[in-house]
Order: structure tokens, then sequence, then C-alpha cells
């Protein structure tokens, strides 16, 4: 089992969806929650934090960046490189998964998830090993 | 179906418009209705905690994407039946709705007929079959003098009754089959949660009669219909993205497929009047409108050697799919009730069914656009959109409009009588005998019917 107290960033610009990842997240354990309502929002965040975060949750689908672009850009980061990142999506399409796949994500979530699907991804993302891009 | 339920029921509600909204109260009471603030943060909370049958959700409050609506409902309610209903073709794209987590979607007045079905099917596994739903079998399926494991029931529109016409475990009488189709009734009944044995027994029967890999009718229509319907909601969704040359192409072979698959094979010119046989009487419903004015017009085709069938059935399929843009509260009111305006709004349903076909990038041969363009012109030059007159109709236009005022003329619909093929031709001739300065049709080629399809011999009562 994973350290509860690592920091997570919950990016989603549906509001209640975002709510629901955090709900989620509460209920496995998790406390140190941040959240941001878009790719821009959540890369500044990470900019800034001195301590950085153990995992993104991010959405896949989103209206300005999606969360691809915000993996890519994480994974070709030098100094964020590493972050353990989820991705949730309404496409189980093997298309979908293996572009995931090739952006270098560390688990992938179809919705709609319980709160027991979220603690093993999270623990499934936090064991992989990161492949540079 | 049974209004007073003995199984608890509670169909939530959020927002249905105007036009869908009233469909609910026709089946269900007050207390079978859930209808808590559309407001999406709330029922996602822990403190909201009802657990509604099934839910049925409108458009979305301002600023609230449907798309989180969707994905909210389903992340609470990950088992539950949840679909969108809207009177709205805007943003109306069925393929996304049902990916964010709806059960399904569905566009009313087009979808009214299907929705009621699976909402009623709903209730009913809900319920263990106590609260009843039925599904109309086509009555060549079943054969007279075998025992049968289900009940059978003749609907009765004028005051929307079942009435019980055999028993499980007895046979259908030969008597009985024999005066209903003297009456030329097509369909029986058969409660939803017996629908399995209907399949079982129309299976064995394929079987016996060596036609092993075929299908019953019921299914082949039940299969058409939703043909039909995954065919016009991807006409209906308005993303551009879809709106390409191959996705055109698509669709027209696509519609090509269903003509050929379901209306045109293994019907030639001695067969086509069985056939006919086998469609008249269906439910009101716009994807059985379709189905079956696209099967009459190509079988009248055959039967009078006018215009070409498979233009008259791919004309048909598409006649009507311009209305989708006419406001549903228009189109509910017959044209006797409409405003000047609205019943210009109405006649507009033309134009935009020629835009959609447009639009979607569907090239189809001239003569199904023709058909479309032409199905609403009359005979004496008094239809729309342009108002030409006699021969300048086209012949697959005036056998498509014909068909359609024949599948309105005998289908069946709650709070009339339905007529018998005879019957509606008659009706039809009779109309446009006594007003030839507004004649739809040619009176020669309903003279030709009316020797097809000669006098009733007893009036029917129904």
């Amino acid at each position: 089992m994973f350290d509860p107290k690592i920091r997570v960033l919950i990016v989603n610009e549906m509001t209640t969806m975002r709510k629901l990842v955090v709900d989620a997240c509460r209920e496995i354990g998790m406390t140190d929650l941040t959240e941001a309502s878009n790719v821009a929002e959540a890369w500044q965040k990470m900019g800034e934090t001195q301590s950085p975060y153990g995992v993104v949750i991010s959405e896949w689908e989103m209206t300005q960046a999606t969360g691809i672009d915000l993996l890519k850009r994480i994974r070709r980061d030098s100094k964020l490189g590493n972050t353990p990142f989820i991705l949730l999506t309404s496409e189980a399409g093997k298309s979908k998964i293996v572009e995931a796949a090739k952006s270098g994500v560390s688990a992938y979530i179809v919705k709609p998830f319980t709160p027991d699907v979220l603690k093993e991804k999270i623990q499934t993302a936090l064991e992989k090993p990161i492949k540079p891009i | 179906m049974s209004n007073k339920p003995e199984t608890k029921i509670q169909i939530m509600l959020l927002g249905l418009d105007a036009v869908t909204r009233p469909l609910l109260d026709t089946l269900y009471t007050k207390e079978q209705l859930l209808e808590p603030d559309y407001d999406i943060s709330v029922i996602s909370d822990k403190s909201f905690q009802e657990s509604p049958t099934l839910i049925l959700v409108g458009p979305p409050p301002p600023k609230t994407d449907i798309n989180e609506v969707a994905q909210t409902l389903r992340m609470k309610y990950p088992r539950h039946a949840i679909y969108f209903m809207t009177s709205v073709r805007e943003n109306f794209d069925r393929g996304a709705l049902k990916k964010n987590g709806f059960t399904d979607a569905f566009l009313i007045p087009m979808d009214t007929m299907i929705a009621t079905q699976q909402i009623q099917k709903e209730v009913s596994d809900a319920s263990h079959g106590k609260i009843r739903a039925y599904r109309p079998v086509c009555l060549i399926d079943i054969r007279p003098d075998q025992k049968l494991e289900f009940d059978t029931y003749m609907y009765f529109p004028v005051n929307r009754k079942h009435i019980r016409l055999s028993e499980e475990g007895n046979p259908f009488e030969q008597e009985l089959m024999d005066k209903l189709k003297q009456a030329s009734f097509s369909q029986v009944h058969v409660s939803l949660d017996q629908m399995p044995r209907f399949f079982t027994f129309a299976a064995q029967q394929l079987k016996s009669l060596q036609k092993g890999e075929g299908m019953s009718e019921t299914e082949k229509k039940e299969r058409m219909v939703e043909a039909i319907r995954g065919l016009l909601s991807g006409i209906f969704s308005t993303s551009t993205s879809d709106a390409t040359i191959d996705v055109g192409r698509n669709i027209v072979s696509d519609c090509q497929e269903i003509v050929k698959q379901f209306i045109t094979e293994g019907t030639d010119g001695n067969s086509w009047y069985n056939k006919l046989l086998t469609v008249t009487g269906a439910e009101e419903g716009s994807y059985n409108h379709a189905g079956n004015v696209a099967t009459f017009g190509a079988l009248f085709s055959l039967a009078v050697q006018m215009g070409n069938p498979e233009h008259i059935a791919l004309a048909a399929l598409l006649h009507d799919i311009g209305l989708a843009d006419v406001d549903a509260e228009i189109q509910s009111k017959p044209e006797s009730e409409r405003s000047r305006a609205e019943q210009e709004a109405y006649q507009k349903h033309v134009e935009h069914t020629l835009d959609l076909i447009k639009f979607r990038k569907m090239i189809l041969p001239d003569p199904v656009v023709k058909a479309v363009q032409q199905h609403h012109e009359r005979w004496s030059g008094t239809g729309y959109p342009k108002g030409v007159a006699g021969d300048r109709i086209s012949a697959d236009a005036q056998i498509l409009a014909l068909s359609d005022r024949f599948d309105y003329l005998t289908m069946t619909q709650d709070g009339r009588a339905r007529m018998s093929p005879a019957m509606a031709f008659k009706e039809i001739y009779e109309e446009n005998l006594q007003n030839s300065s507004e004649s739809q049709f040619d009176l020669e080629l309903l003279k030709k019917f009316l020797e097809i399809f000669p006098e009733p011999r007893e009036k029917q009562t129904s």
C-alpha cells in the first residue's frame, strides 16, 4: 500500500467530476489534494511548488489542451518528467489505450470508476517505471 | 399498462423539456415520479441518497455541459439506466452522449415510441413483470393450432386496452387466426416478460420449416427499426467532423443495405401482396413509419409497375428527417390547428431534409432526391414546396406520397380505429374524388389500387 500522504494533483475542467475524484481520493485515505481546472493551471501549479506532486490524476478530454498534452509536456520536462500520471477517460478503445501508452501514461482509468479502482490504479502508477518518450 | 403498481417504482426526472415531460404523465402517477432540482453538484453529493428505478434527463441548465451531467450521474449511479431525452436536435450526438455515460439518448418526437418502450421495459424489469408492458409480434410468426408457451393479446387503440386472445399452454386457434387475417391484422401483442418464450417458439418454428438460419418476421422488423434508428441518428448528429464525403458515402450505403436486407430482398411481382400484409397495422413511431413507408413504397411500385422500388424505398427512409428541425410542438398539432406561420414552419421540413442530405454529403441518385423533394406535392398543383402538378411530379414521388398517406391511415394509433388496406384506399379515393380541386393523387392511379384491394366484406370493429 502506498503512502496516503503523497501529494496529488487532480486536473479536470468539469467541476463536479473533479469533486468526485477528490471525494474518491479522500475515501481511500489521501489527504494532500490539489485541484486544477485546466492544463495551464496544472502546469503552473506543478512548476511553482517546492515539494513535487507524487501523482497526477488528469482527465483526458478537455477543451483547450487535453490530458495527453499535459502528460507529454511533463514527460519532456527534465525536472517533472518522472511524475506518475493517471489518465481518466470515457473511452476504452484500443487505439486510445495505445496512444496513452505511447505518451508515457502510468495508468489509465475508464469512467465510471469506484474508489477501489482508483486505489489500485494509483498503486500501479507508483510502481510502474517511467519510460522517457 | 397498469397505473397501480405493487412494486415501488420511482422514476427520477431531471429537467425534461416541455415536449418530453407530458409523456411521463400519461404513463405514470405523480407518486411514481421524483423531480429533484436539476443541480448535479447537489445530486453528486453523498448527502443525496435517492435510489430511483431509472433516471430520465433533459437538456442541461445554463452553463452546464451535458457530458458533465452524463459522467457525474454515471459515477453516482453506475448500474442504473440513465436516458437522455430532448426535443432539440442542436448538439444531439447520440454516440457522444452514450460514450459519456447515458444508457441511450432519445430525440423526441422522432424517438417517442422507442423511448416509451424502453422506459416501460425498465419499469417492467424492475417490478419483475408485475407492471406489464407489451411488444407487438408479427401474426405470421404464430402458427395456428400449436401450443404456445405465452399469452397473446390484442391491443385496442381506441380505449388503449390489451385484451387476451390466447392463454399460455393453449394453442392459437385457426378460427381466430382466420378472423384476424380477414380483418387485415398483421400483429398481436405479447407481454415483455414472455418475449423470450415467443422468440424460442419462433426459432423452433423456423427450424421445423427448415429455415434454420432464417429470422422471424418480428425479429426482422425489430432489427429494421434499430437499423433505421442507428442510421438516422447518425444523420442527425450535428458534429461537423462527421460531415465528410466518406461518412456521407457510408450513410448512403447503409441506407441501401437496409433497403436490400429488409425491404426488397425476396420480394417480386408475385410475393409483394403477402409482404404487405405482414407490415400493415404496425404501431406509430418514426422509425416504424420510415420503414413502413419504404416497404409500402417498394411494394406499391411493384404492384402497379410504376417508379423504381429501390429509389422509392431509399427516399422513404429519408423523406421526413427534416422534421428533426421543426419545432416539436408544431409537429404534434394536427394541420387544421396550426397557424399560418406554424404551417409554413412545418412545410419547411422538406427543405430541411434536403439541407441535411447536403450537409452530410450524401450522394444519392437524382430520382431519390426528387422523390424526397416532391413528396408533399399534389396532383392538383396545390402542394408544397413548389406547387408542381400532374405528371411533373415524378412517379417515385407519387408512390412515396401514397405510401406515406397509406401508412398514416393503416397504422395503429391511440384513440383511433385502424383501417384495413382496402378501407384506406377507399378513403383516399373518396377524399380525392370529392375534393378534386385540391386532389393529392391521380384518380387513375387510385383506381388501380381499388382493384387490387376490393371493398371489405365486413366492417372492422377495433
